[in-house]
Formats: structure tokens, C-alpha cells, sequence
């Protein structure tokens, strides 16, 4: 009656894989802070740092990464959706059916080092400055979580960055804050008629992957979170999608859906004056409104976007391109794009934008 | 306890194998989703692979458990060993398919999950195109591996009772 002994073992198994699983985990992040010579202080709680399952570098970042033009992407669909990048002229679009199977991708574009990053648990993406004191380097993911959401490894001085924070939260750059580059998150179909001389990322990453087909399923478009959060916030469906933007630890969130109505909006976040517009579905740009101390309000009108205190017209880029502004350039802020329950809970105070 | 299960009937000692037998898969599938889910507790995890997956959890633990019960009921009536092992190995495929697929759903438990690793890593055995179809269909691969098992439940249940009227 061998059955009888099997039920107790795999209780047995069970209780020591977990004991074994919770005490490898937190060694882990104990050598970083054992052979950080800095000694700084963890930002967060080392017991909410857990391990995801796969080791350092199990699911591998994009180091080398190679672009391919408009036409040659044959295996994109107008309904993908890119993070796009624009700077100095040089546009660039990841896909994140791509970035879904390796969360990060190491890259230049002109002669700015950047790393983009993708958590598909909380649909956040940013884009960093990789440089740190003055160093290049090179982030790869940790195989560990903090909140949920993907914790990044820096390869110079092992460290480890929370990216949802873009922040160092334990090792010797614990605290330090990592450049944020404006993006876009945008459907291909609009990416490329905006941007049709856009290098694309391709499929050649020096990894096997089944681009094209998402493991987390519909994960997106159901209400339902499987893992527990540090703060629930039930002003919104846990998987609504947002955009958050920070000013002086002043943080607000705005429904993706509610920019998207009504394309232009006139703010303030903290002590910011800000300009949010979305002429394409998905796509949000955030613009400090403010323009040599005077503070502009702008409107959509025959869908050109005028500022209604000179009647000038601007871009989607932020210039003034035509009116007594002509030339003028407006400074982009970075935003961030996620569900809501991750937004919350990594700022819990947030302000939530509520419309007029 | 042996000695206890050996005086019991037939059919009452083929009830307490099936009971064992699709609580023991039943563990063996909770055990596997803790441990490849360290980012959650186990509680957690296993209230969230019972939320995505309680069909495939029960249906594969039921076809386990009548399998273990025709099992040790017809080898209580004495009968042909290698009907009993043919059913016995397709439901073991059965429940191997059925929880291999089920596992595909379980990667929304964590970001750079263990899952995901796993699936990260198919293609260099079975290539892109198998995987991204195991991806694509894993959840009708996963009832295919359900309907395997009752199948081949069913078709014991017909060989065995063909047999008990043969005898009779």
C-alpha cells in the first residue's frame, strides 16, 4: 500500500521546497549586499524582493540588437504594438511582441546609450539613460520581482534597479535614479505613418523565441490578478490602463481612455503645468505648458493644436510651427504607461485625474 | 494499515486507491505549481491555480482517481493484467498532457516566471513553429489530455464490465 507513504512524502517535499525556495532567494540578495563596498541602505524591504523562478539572465536582455527598415518588417501587423523612440532625427520602434520574451533590450540610438524595458505583468515600459556615474552600462533581468513587477540587474556593479521606480533599490547605486527618455507607446500602423524612415527591431536577436504569440494569453483584457498587491486601490479596474507622471514626488494618473476622448488636456500635476495630447489611439505625449514663464493653454481646433493665448500652431512634437511662437520648442516629460493596480501600488498617494 | 485495507471488500479498497490516487495527482500538480512560483506564496498560488485551472485540476484528479478504482477493482476480480495496463498508461499520458498544457495558463502568475522560462526554452528543443502552436492551443491540448483520461476510463469500463458478463 505504497500510496499511504506517497501522500506524507509529497507533503514532506512540498513544506522542504519551500523552506529551500524562500532561503535561496533571500541569499540571493544578500550577496549583493554583501559585496556592495558602498554600504548603501536598501531602498525597499529585502523580504519584498522575491524570486520570480528563473535565475539571472534566464529570460535574456537584447544586447545586440539589430534593426531592419519599414519594408523589410513583413512580420509586423498594423494592430502590433511599439515602443517608439525619436531623437536627433533617428526613430526607432520595439515591439513588444519582442520585448514580451525578453523584457529588455540594450541599445543606442544617435550616440545616447538607452535601455528599454517591458514588465507584461503590469504593461509598464520605460525607457532609461544607461549611463551611471558617468559609465555605460548594460542591465539584464534578475529573474527576481519587487511589487510584481520586473527588477533589472545592472552589469557593472551588480546592483539591482526597480524598474516600475527606475530607481537602484539594493546594491551600491541603492537610490539612484536612472534618466528617463520620453517615448511613445503606439500602434505600428501610426508609428510608421509618422515615422516611416523608423528602423524596426528584428526577430534576429540571437535568441529562438515564438515571436508573435504572447504567453500571458488574455492576461490583458481580464479583470482577474492572480498575485497579491502591496496596495490595492479600488478607484479604478485593477487593469485599466493608464498614464502616470510625476512631478516633485507629486504623482497623478490619468485614464488612458480619457486623454484618448478628448486629445488635448490642460493640467496641472503638483506645481506642473501640464500638456497632455493623443491624436492616435494609445499614443500620449505629456508637454511642460509652461514656455519662457508664461503659461499656454492649448485647444484642438479643426484638429490642429493652437495655443489660445497667441493662436500659434504646434506640432505633435512640441514645436510651434506656425503664429508668433513659430520655432519654438515645448520640454517633453516622460510618462508612464501601466495597468492601474501597478501604478498604485507603487504610488500609493496618487492623484487620479477625474475630467471636467 | 495494510493489513486493515487488505480485509476490506473489493470495491471498498478500490474506492480508498482512487481517493488516494486523485488526491496524490492532485498534490503532485499543486507541488509543481509552487515550485514554479516562488514569487507568490503557496497559499496564493495555489488559490490562483485553482482560479485559472480548476477544471483541469478536478477533471484530471476524477480521472485519476476512477482510473485507480477500475485498476485495483478488476485486479480484485483477477483480470487480464495488460487491459488494466494499457488503460493505465494512456491515462498516465493522459494526465501528463493535461497538466503539461495546464501549466502554459499559469504564466500570468508572475512576471519572468518560471513558466515563462520553460517556454522560453521549448523552441531550441521542439522549435518556434510547435511552440508557438503549444502556446497558441495550449488550453484545448490541456481538455484533449481531460478526454484522454475519461476515455480511456471509459473504454476500461467497457472491456471490464464485457468481462465480468464473459465470466458471469
Amino acid at each position: 500500500m505504497r500510496l499511504w507513504i506517497i501522500i506524507p512524502t509529497i507533503g514532506v517535499i512540498i513544506i522542504t521546497t519551500i523552506l529551500l525556495m524562500s532561503f535561496f532567494s533571500h541569499r540571493d540578495v544578500s550577496d549583493v549586499i554583501r559585496d556592495d563596498d558602498s554600504n548603501s541602505s536598501p531602498l525597499v524591504p529585502l523580504e519584498k524582493i522575491v524570486s520570480g523562478g528563473p535565475p539571472k539572465d534566464g529570460i535574456p536582455s537584447i544586447d545586440k540588437p539589430i534593426f531592419i527598415s519599414v519594408e523589410e518588417a513583413t512580420f509586423m501587423e498594423d494592430g502590433d504594438i511599439v515602443i517608439g523612440l525619436q531623437y536627433n532625427g533617428i526613430a526607432k520602434a520595439y515591439p513588444l511582441k519582442i520585448l514580451v520574451w525578453h523584457e529588455i533590450v540594450n541599445d543606442w540610438i544617435d550616440n545616447l546609450p538607452v535601455v528599454i524595458t517591458y514588465c507584461p505583468l503590469c504593461f509598464t515600459s520605460m525607457v532609461f539613460e544607461r549611463i551611471i556615474d558617468g559609465n555605460i552600462v548594460e542591465f539584464g533581468t534578475s529573474g527576481k520581482l519587487y511589487n510584481s513587477n520586473l527588477v533589472m540587474y545592472d552589469r557593472l556593479s551588480d546592483s539591482l534597479w526597480s524598474q516600475a521606480m527606475g530607481k537602484g533599490i539594493v546594491g551600491k547605486y541603492s537610490g539612484y535614479d536612472l534618466k528617463r527618455i520620453p517615448f511613445d507607446l503606439a500602434y505600428w500602423r501610426d508609428w510608421k505613418r509618422l515615422y516611416p524612415y523608423t528602423l524596426v527591431l528584428s526577430t534576429n536577436t540571437g535568441s529562438t523565441r515564438p515571436y508573435g504569440v504572447d504567453p500571458y494569453g488574455d492576461y490583458y483584457t481580464t479583470p482577474n490578478i492572480y498575485f497579491p498587491l502591496e496596495h490595492r486601490d479600488d478607484r479604478l479596474n485593477p487593469k485599466e490602463l493608464v498614464v502616470g507622471l510625476e512631478d516633485n514626488n507629486n504623482y497623478k494618473a490619468y485614464k488612458l481612455s480619457d486623454i484618448e476622448s478628448k486629445k488635448v488636456i490642460n493640467d496641472l500635476v503638483g506645481e506642473k503645468k501640464v500638456l497632455f495630447i493623443s491624436l492616435y489611439p494609445l499614443m500620449v505625449r505629456a508637454y511642460d505648458r509652461t514656455l519662457n514663464g508664461v503659461v499656454l493653454e492649448f485647444q484642438l481646433d479643426n484638429n490642429e493644436l493652437i495655443d489660445k493665448q497667441t493662436n500659434s500652431k504646434w506640432n505633435l512634437e512640441g514645436q510651434a510651427i506656425d503664429g508668433v511662437l513659430k520655432g519654438k520648442q515645448l520640454n517633453r516629460l516622460p510618462l508612464d504607461p501601466s495597468f492601474w493596480f501597478s501604478w498604485a501600488a507603487f504610488h500609493p498617494d496618487t492623484e487620479l485625474y477625474k475630467g471636467d | 494499515m495494510r493489513t486493515s485495507i487488505d480485509s476490506l471488500s473489493n470495491k471498498s479498497r478500490a474506492l480508498i486507491h482512487s481517493i488516494i490516487g486523485g488526491i496524490a495527482s492532485m498534490l503532485v500538480y499543486l507541488l509543481i505549481v509552487v515550485i514554479t512560483t516562488p514569487a507568490l506564496p503557496p497559499l496564493a498560488a495555489i488559490s490562483a491555480a485553482f482560479k485559472i485551472n480548476s477544471i483541469i485540476i478536478i477533471g484530471m484528479s476524477i480521472g485519476v482517481a476512477l482510473q485507480m478504482f477500475l485498476s485495483t477493482y478488476s485486479k480484485g476480480l483477477g483480470c487480464k493484467i495488460d487491459m488494466k495496463r494499457s488503460a493505465s498508461t494512456g491515462n498516465k499520458y493522459g494526465a501528463i498532457l493535461s497538466g503539461f498544457f495546464s501549466f502554459f495558463s499559469l504564466v500570468p502568475l508572475g512576471c519572468c516566471g518560471t513558466i515563462l522560462y520553460i517556454l522560453s526554452l521549448l523552441p531550441s528543443i521542439v522549435g518556434s513553429s510547435i511552440t508557438a502552436a503549444f502556446i497558441q492551443y495550449s488550453q484545448p491540448l490541456a481538455y484533449l489530455g481531460i478526454a484522454i483520461i475519461f476515455g480511456f476510463n471509459g473504454i476500461t469500463v467497457y472491456k471490464l464490465r464485457k468481462q465480468i458478463i464473459q465470466d458471469n
